[in-house]
């Protein structure tokens, strides 16, 4: 375990020190949130209605996007090499780096999402509603990713062939997370079922990431 | 100690093939502890495939690798036991030379010399705080090397460890190997240049020897483009 943090602890440096690509997440989000409106037009009660799809989808694009980063330098640089022979289970070291992954990356974009959402005025339940349902969703959002990015790595510019593998994987998230997000100002649906449902969706996708991952980069 | 408790690398009938080629066949070392193999071989005979083959990246496709004592040969883990140096240093840019190294140290579980120590032993030691980013090639090589000597493995595999280094670290390389040998280490470093090939206990494999160079059966180059 120890030997994890230190890991954990490295890749959150190594992501801090490399600003650009950590920002590059975040206005990807606000770009969709600044053009979405436009497309809806001037009907506020219509953008409110549709407003939780795009808090959803703006943080699944913007995470698979950044994806590309997580395994390419780790290659390029040969550390790759050097966490294969380190001894440590390797699927610990594909968790370690999915899940600081989703700290410096997609931590922020949810923090955001609050002021995004009043940007596209949605109600106070439902904002609320959207950061739990984020929260616990998300991490299925990387660890599919990771897979993605796992199965991409020798591929040259495989950035948007992560996005095309991995959103058919994404799916029943964004449904259930939309439910969710909608469900504390509706009350016609329970907001606790699809919220279980989304973090069932989140540990099965990191086993799965851990196992199938280290099979694939091995 | 007596031959049956020494630790030895046993490669038997050992075919190898790259994509589409077959590298070279049948191809058999034993290595014991202490001692040295040199590889040589002109360019693609797959020198680097070798290594990476006795590191674990790849499978072989016939013939086994084996190690342990002479008493008791295991199946192949190696992977745990052996530092491998390759093309690329495995260094981060972003980070410091020290931290890098403080990494490794940690990571691989037994430390050796301290980072000071390592530092000292390369002529790095004005470097320590730099990134690895603002290194020359030389410089980089030479931290990357530190990364054998901070964390202790028997093990070395070294792929053209001097290539890019100036005649005195060249020298410095040669001499920290000895000492390595000396304590009972093995290392396997594949070189066009002049490694430790004036030392007695040094063997050399001529990779040429063993090279097929032809397209395995049913595949031609281009059904696999």
């Amino acid at each position: 375990m120890k030997y994890f943090i230190l890991l954990f602890k490295r890749e959150i440096s190594l992501s801090l020190r490399n600003g650009t690509s950590m920002a590059l997440g975040p206005f990807f989000y606000l770009c969709l949130v600044i053009l979405f409106p436009f497309g809806v037009g001037p009907n506020m009660k219509t953008l409110s209605l549709v407003s939780p799809a795009v808090i959803w989808a703006g943080p699944l694009l913007a995470t698979l996007i950044g994806l590309e980063t997580l395994f390419q330098p780790d290659k390029e640089d040969g550390s790759l090499d050097i966490y294969k022979l380190s001894g440590h289970a390797f699927e610990g070291i594909i968790l370690t780096k999915a899940t600081a992954f989703w700290v410096v990356y997609v931590l922020p974009l949810i923090v955001i999402s609050p002021l995004f959402g009043m940007m596209l005025g949605m109600e106070s339940p439902i904002i609320i509603g959207s950061i739990i349902a984020l929260i616990i969703g998300s991490p299925a959002l990387v660890f599919f990713g990771t897979l993605c990015a796992a199965l991409t790595l020798h591929l040259k510019r495989a950035g948007m062939m992560i996005v095309i593998l991995a959103v058919p994987l994404l799916i029943p998230t964004l449904i259930f997370g939309v439910t969710a997000s909608k469900a504390l100002a509706t009350s016609t649906t329970p907001f606790t079922t699809p919220l279980m449902i989304l973090g069932a969706v989140s540990i099965f996708s990191g086993c799965l990431c851990a196992v199938a991952g280290a099979r694939i980069l091995r | 100690m007596s031959p049956d408790d020494r630790v030895v690398i046993s490669v038997n009938k050992l075919t190898v093939e790259a994509g589409p080629i077959r590298l070279f066949e049948n191809l058999s070392f034993d290595l014991e502890q202490g001692q040295v193999l040199i590889l040589h071989g002109s360019n693609g005979v797959g020198k680097t495939s070798l290594l990476k083959v006795l590191a674990g990246f790849n499978s072989p496709e016939h013939g086994k690798i084996k190690f342990g004592t002479r008493a008791e040969l295991s199946a192949y883990n190696i992977h745990e036991n052996c530092h491998y140096l390759g093309h690329k240093n495995g260094l981060k840019a972003k980070h410091t030379v020290f931290e890098n190294l403080d990494f490794f140290q940690t990571f691989d579980r037994i430390p050796k010399f301290s980072i000071q120590d390592a530092a000292d032993l390369l002529h790095f030691n004005s470097l320590l705080t730099l990134p690895v980013s603002v290194l020359s090639a030389g410089q980089a090589r030479r931290v990357a090397f530190a990364r054998l000597l901070v964390s202790d493995r028997p093990i070395w595999l070294l792929d053209e460890p001097t290539a890019a280094l100036d005649a005195s670290t060249s020298r410095q390389f040669e001499y920290l190997a000895l000492q390595h040998m000396k304590q009972g280490g093995m290392i396997i470093a594949a070189t066009h240049l002049p490694f430790l090939s004036d030392h007695s206990d040094c063997q050399t494999l001529n990779l040429d020897a063993y090279q097929t160079n032809c397209f395995t059966s049913a595949t031609t180059a281009d059904s696999t483009l």
